[in-house]
């Protein structure tokens, strides 16, 4: 796999030396953008979601842009990994910081040892334990704020990381590591996104830096948005039905849709976030593409969160359909998709145990991943059935689109109750109230 | 018959047009254009790909190799077939 940070004698053939121009009038339209995005962040106090991280990371990040615009190729991410080391303890405190880059460094050395790869992963999960233990119990030494900065920027990005190590010619380099896995807006979000480790090397500086800063500053802009419109609708993240305030269906049809819309948060964070790295250079692709445009469950699971289904598709996905394709390759695609379900609802509960030291096991949530995963399996099955079939356009999608909203809002307003009583309760509103 | 090296691009071009583009100008699908991160593939379609490239130029695609980083635009996937059939 190619490096992508240049070493200081980068050959002048190196394309990205031309993508590097510096124009004063293209650097004032993107800080200027940049300021009206911050001060709409500001004014519909969206930092307040988050804690006052995300907004001195946001500080932050347009000071590191306004330097890195003007820095050449290769000091640029050398910069960024110095920004975002320096940060560290002042947003994640001293000792969670230190320890934080100590473990990332065991990791590393494992991960870069000549050892074969079923002894790295061996290894690596012998290192694992004790932190999944702190999470739990807490470790004498150890700051109790350590262990979820441990899940947010180990618990995806290293299988990841191990993955393409493994397919790695030459010994992975450490500066890499450190842009991959110490990443600046982290500090102010532990739900991030997962940011694939080849395409974060591959996409630095892969069109000109002001083209790829002004894609960042649409992705900010979007994510405002999807949080501006959040905040509006719920005025707080605490946000459950509640069959005691349903007062007839269309109260019910209301309170559904509100619950779905949730996601805009999720959303709206994940398209800032990635904003926020595009100012610094990582081309990366959107993490959604109109979700609430869904025409189908597939199509909905190709939308939404494509980070995540990335990162199945190529850890969990590819793998199983690779070695299942013998056996027939309708088959191993739809086996392969239901095993990325099952994987999906354990890391998410994973995830929730590192963020909030309580494994999620709910039965709304395991009825929730069930249903889709079985419902995208036999929506899979079906268009491979009818093989390339053209997408649907004009009424069929307007069908498509309503059919798949109003499954999803049904299916959410599940998920979202603690008990299956809970949503019954809310379903049979007149029973209740 | 052995395609020649601009053949590759050309037939995957050709194919990528017909089954994922139809009605798109040709001149919209350059060698560059992001085909999986620019929402053009998906992973299913990605799979179609790998069988078409595994069928026309005689190679065998593992797990590992059917990501973005060889299936992302026409002249990495060229790139993967000319390497595969320099073995």
């Amino acid at each position: 796999m190619p490096s992508t940070m240049p070493s200081p004698g980068a050959p002048p053939s190196d394309p990205r030396l031309a993508r590097c121009r510096r124009d004063p009038r293209e650097f004032a339209l993107l800080i200027g953008q940049l300021a009206l995005a911050l001060l709409v962040f500001w004014v519909f106090r969206l930092h307040e979601l988050f804690g006052d991280g995300l907004w001195r990371v946001n500080l932050l990040s347009a000071a590191g842009f306004a330097v890195h615009y003007w820095l050449p190729l290769r000091f640029k991410e050398p910069w960024f990994i110095a920004l975002s080391l320096s940060a560290l303890p002042w947003l994640a405190g001293i000792a969670a910081g230190a320890w934080l880059l100590g473990i990332g460094l065991v990791f590393f050395v494992i991960g870069r040892s000549a050892l074969a790869q079923r002894w790295r992963v061996g290894l690596t999960l012998l290192v694992v334990v004790p932190c999944v233990i702190g999470r739990a119990r807490g470790l004498p030494g150890f700051p109790a704020e350590l262990w979820p900065l441990v899940g947010s920027v180990f618990l995806f990005r290293l299988p990841i990381w191990l993955y393409d190590r493994r397919h790695m010619r030459a010994p992975p380099r450490l500066a890499d590591f450190l842009a991959y896995c110490f990443m600046l807006p982290n500090w102010g979000l532990l739900l991030f996104p997962v940011v694939d480790f080849h395409t974060q090397r591959k996409s630095f500086l892969a069109r000109e830096q002001g083209k790829v800063a002004q894609e960042g500053l649409l992705s900010i802009a979007r994510g405002v948005l999807h949080l501006a419109i959040y905040v509006r609708l719920y005025n707080s993240d605490a946000v459950a039905p509640d069959p005691f305030e349903i007062t007839g269906p269309l109260a019910l049809l209301a309170c559904m849709v509100r619950v779905y819309l949730l996601y805009l948060r999720l959303s709206g964070t994940f398209h800032f976030v990635i904003g926020l790295l595009q100012l610094f250079g990582y081309d990366l692709p959107p993490t959604h593409r109109a979700w609430l445009l869904s025409s189908s469950l597939t199509d909905f699971w190709r939308r939404i969160n494509i980070y995540w289904k990335d990162f199945m598709v190529k850890l969990v996905w590819f793998p199983c359909y690779f070695r299942w394709r013998r056996s027939g390759d309708h088959r191993a695609q739809i086996a392969a998709t239901a095993l990325v379900f099952v994987v999906t609802w354990f890391l998410h509960a994973a995830q929730t145990f590192f963020l909030t030291g309580t494994f999620l096991l709910r039965e709304t949530d395991v009825a929730f991943w069930s249903i889709l995963g079985l419902l995208v399996m036999g929506n899979l099955a079906l268009e491979l059935r009818r093989g390339s079939a053209a997408p649907p356009v004009g009424l069929r999608r307007g069908l498509g689109i309503a059919g798949t909203f109003t499954l999803l809002t049904l299916l959410w307003s599940m998920w979202n109750s603690q008990s299956f009583d809970d949503w019954f309760d809310l379903l049979t509103w007149w029973r209740v109230g | 018959m052995t395609p020649t090296p601009d053949a590759i691009e050309y037939e995957l071009r050709r194919y990528l047009l017909a089954e994922f583009l139809p009605g798109e100008s040709p001149a919209n699908l350059r060698d560059d254009t992001p085909l999986r991160t620019g929402g053009i593939l998906d992973s299913v379609a990605t799979l179609k790909v790998v069988s078409f490239v595994e069928q026309s130029f005689g190679i065998e695609v593992e797990a590992h190799e059917a990501g973005v980083e060889h299936f992302d635009r026409i002249v990495d996937i060229a790139a993967l077939v000319r390497r595969k059939r320099g073995r």
